[in-house]
């Protein structure tokens, strides 16, 4: 196993309005690596908020995340911050469905940022954020443009391009295929496939079943959201 | 937690309070800075995120502990130094961009000089040495170097700031301290001086705290924030985490604030 | 004889006391300006008050005194504090730098190598080399207790970057004993070196600014320089027009035929009208000074 979940909650207070959300509670799984895991259920299930736990950029409520680094064995849940950002650095990757807007950087650029922040040099990082770049199919003369401006697919494929640029260990992957056209998701797809192959645990969040066919090895459904105070549509999406 | 991610702080602070009764600025304020990270410190005016950086900048005297991970300096309390080491500390070890340039550069000397001055202060006496090292430093901070021997006086906000930039870079702090970098920039220029920062950060692995009002700057640099409401730590935590589920019920506030 | 009417050197035993106080003080702390109580002299401020106080406090019946105004003896100025010493404590006065106990000047100092025995007492028209840099008294004192040079630093990179030299002519700072940062008093860089590892005492006060301050024998005194720009001192190709030396420090005097130069030192000047042999100088007749390891 590389993942180990139990009994996982996640509730938002929200002070302003004196209301309390749960996302979902009483969560329990277990991953191998190389295992995809679906996550499926309504809007608003609580299927982000889980894989934002897992990422830590929500805190877990209660229960526990049990993840085997290449260190060993920690305890996600209540890791300390720095552990969770040198994981994130080095083993834990989360594909969001945009790409957080990065003005005044072009696609190369955007993508081969996190080579070098570990430490690649610049022509290398650079060489392979081509690679990449080609292999999510970005038509190359957008390769220097900024990515802000230009039509959510291809913005979509550079944020591909960047989060796939290194190896992870967990990768949780966040409808990342939502804005895409057939053959970026044709890429995405056999992408993963390699991923898998090399051991990569995966979690993710896919609408349409055909970008992810063959590769899931179970689904997680989930049927939230619980609201304990007075009820209201789920804030956890 | 095995031992790579056991690594010690660059910097800590142990319940530093800094002024009396009523008047008490800082009430009892913890943290930590660890190699090569950003924290960001957030916090209404009045909150005291500027006292904070200048007691951290070892200008203003106050309470607790504040220790340096920096050869020498070992469990070393520097708020009980004597104003003498005080000084040399800050010089050695530390940097501060202010939100006032004209605080922080003398407006009158050339822009290279004002860069060249902590190359002196450290003990530089050969004059190309410094000269390259400042020329170097301007052209880090994105500084067009042909205009180094204009004095800050005669340039605009940003690049007064590029100025500090470089100044603050220029002989490798341990730490860096950013009080309001950007703030009463055009946009435009905001935008670019982030940039650089950013670069800077990637670049140099420089460690830096960085004060800001601005969410959206601390977002773009920050790896952590810390929430500061009256003096007093109200939430800690990874940036995304704090920005997008926070806890404390003014962080709550402050995020809703953002747009 | 000293003239009666008066204490014996015109100020009275307390204020001789304090002064010397202050002085010893200043010894002790090479380069550090003491404060002290400046007392009202029969010149005008800002004529040398201050310098014609310290002689006044050290000088007695045996000493040989000379007083030089920016190297002459014979200036109005130079003549007037003599007298005014002379009558005052019955001390002998002279021209002869060799000869002399107390030499009080103005901007110069002498160019035959003063000996353990003499003292040099400089009139200092601002005591602060900080002053064109931080104008506030206090803060500047602050600096110095800090050892905060760095306005200094960065006044000569800028220099430097700009002229490619110091652009200081009169009034070099110099580091004193690796300390405090001092005013040499206007003299020109040509007499800067004379000051390091000097075998006398030298002794500086500013009447007006009610600050005095030393360098003992055998201290380091150093002019503040970049490795790689080295200190120079003042050059000029041209020959004094009354004795024909050029290795000397000259002063330019308007002529017929345009400027025309003659030796500062009339203590020298005089001696080579006259015939009579030199002591030995500082600098030699190619113009290298006395120590090879002072730049100049």
């Amino acid at each position: 196993m590389i993942l180990e979940v139990a009994e996982l909650e996640k509730r938002f207070f929200l002070h302003r309005l004196a209301r309390e959300v749960v996302a979902f509670r009483g969560l329990s799984f277990q991953l191998a690596p190389g295992a995809f895991l679906l996550l499926a259920g309504p809007n608003g299930a609580g299927k982000s908020s889980l894989l934002r736990c897992l990422y830590r950029t929500y805190r877990p409520t209660a229960g526990r995340i049990r993840y085997r680094s290449l260190r060993g064995w920690l305890e996600l849940a209540a890791a300390p911050d720095r552990l969770v950002l040198a994981l994130r650095r080095e083993e834990l990757g989360y594909v969001s469905q945009f790409l957080d807007p990065r003005p005044r950087q072009t696609a190369l650029e955007v993508v081969a940022e996190p080579l070098l922040w570990q430490g690649v040099e610049e022509s290398v990082a650079r060489r392979r954020a081509a690679e990449m770049l080609e292999a999510v199919g970005l038509r190359p003369e957008l390769w220097a443009a900024y990515p802000t401006p230009v039509a959510g697919g291809a913005r979509q494929k550079v944020n591909l391009a960047r989060s796939l640029i290194r190896p992870y260990r967990l990768l949780l992957l966040d409808e990342p295929s939502a804005s895409l056209d057939q053959e970026a998701r044709a890429a995405l797809r056999a992408w993963l496939g390699r991923l898998k192959q090399e051991g990569t645990a995966m979690i993710g969040i896919f609408h349409h079943p055909e970008d992810v066919a063959g590769l899931v090895d179970a689904t997680l459904f989930l049927e939230g959201p619980y609201v304990a105070e007075p009820s209201a549509p789920g804030a956890a999406g | 937690m095995t031992s790579p991610y056991e690594e010690a702080p660059l910097l800590r602070l142990e319940g530093v309070r800094q002024g009396y009764g009523a008047r008490e600025v800082l009430r009892g304020v913890s943290l930590e800075l660890y190699p090569g990270e950003v924290l960001g410190v957030v916090g209404e005016s009045g909150s005291g995120k500027s006292t904070l950086l200048r007691v951290l900048y070892l200008e203003l005297p106050a309470e607790g502990r504040y220790t340096l991970g920096q050869p020498g300096l070992e469990g070393l309390n520097l708020l009980a130094l004597d104003p003498y080491r005080r000084l040399e500390v800050r010089q050695r070890h530390l940097a501060l961009v202010r939100q006032h340039a004209h605080e922080a550069l003398r407006m009158g000397f050339s822009s290279l000089a004002n860069v060249a001055e902590p190359l002196l202060l450290l003990g530089e006496r050969r004059y190309g040495q410094a000269a390259t090292r400042a020329l170097a430093a301007l052209e880090e901070a994105d500084f067009p170097t042909e205009r180094a021997d204009e004095p800050p006086r005669v340039l605009s906000g940003g690049l007064r700031q590029r100025v500090q930039l470089a100044r603050a870079i220029a002989a490798r702090p341990a730490v860096l301290l950013l009080d309001e970098p950007t703030t009463g920039l055009d946009l435009l220029v905001q935008a670019r001086v982030l940039d650089t920062l950013r670069a800077l950060k990637g670049r140099l692995g420089l460690s830096m705290i960085l004060v800001s009002h601005d969410l959206g700057v601390v977002r773009a640099l920050a790896d952590r924030i810390l929430v500061l409401l009256e003096g007093e730590v109200v939430e800690a935590g990874l940036a995304d985490q704090v920005l997008e589920d926070p806890q404390h019920p003014y962080t709550q506030d402050l995020v809703q604030a953002r747009l | 004889m000293p003239r009666l009417g008066y204490s014996y050197a015109f100020l009275d035993p307390g204020a001789k006391r304090e002064l010397r106080r202050s002085l010893l003080k200043a010894v002790a702390l090479p380069g550090y300006q003491v404060a002290y109580a400046s007392r009202e002299m029969p010149i005008a401020r800002g004529w040398g008050t201050g310098a014609l106080q310290v002689t006044l406090s050290l000088v007695g019946p045996e000493d040989v005194v000379k007083v030089i105004d920016q190297g002459a003896d014979d200036s109005v100025n130079a003549a007037n504090l003599r007298r005014f010493i002379a009558s005052m404590s019955g001390a002998r006065t002279t021209w002869d730098t060799l000869e002399a106990t107390l030499i009080q000047s103005r901007h110069r100092i002498p160019e035959e190598r003063l000996r353990p025995h003499q003292i040099l007492i400089l009139q200092v028209p601002i005591p602060e080399p900080l002053r064109h840099v931080e104008p506030s008294e206090p803060r500047a004192r602050e600096l110095h207790a800090l050892a905060d040079y760095s306005a200094l630093w960065v006044g000569l990179f800028e220099e430097t970057r700009r002229f490619r030299r110091s652009l200081k002519g009169a009034a070099y700072p110099v580091m004193v004993h690796g300390r405090y940062v001092m005013d040499p008093s206007p003299i020109p860089r040509w007499d800067v070196p004379k000051l390091h590892q000097a075998p006398h005492l030298t002794l500086l006060a500013a009447g007006r600014e009610k600050r005095l301050y030393a360098v003992p024998p055998h201290t380091e005194v150093r002019p503040l320089a970049f490795q790689d720009v080295p200190f120079q001192v003042e050059r000029v190709r041209a020959r004094c027009r009354r004795t024909g030396v050029g290795h000397l420090f000259l002063n330019a005097i308007p002529g017929e035929g345009g400027l025309e130069h003659e030796l500062s030192d009339t203590s020298v000047l005089e001696k080579l009208r006259a015939g009579r042999a030199l002591g030995e100088t500082y600098y030699d007749l190619e113009g290298r000074f006395y120590r090879d390891d002072v730049p100049v």
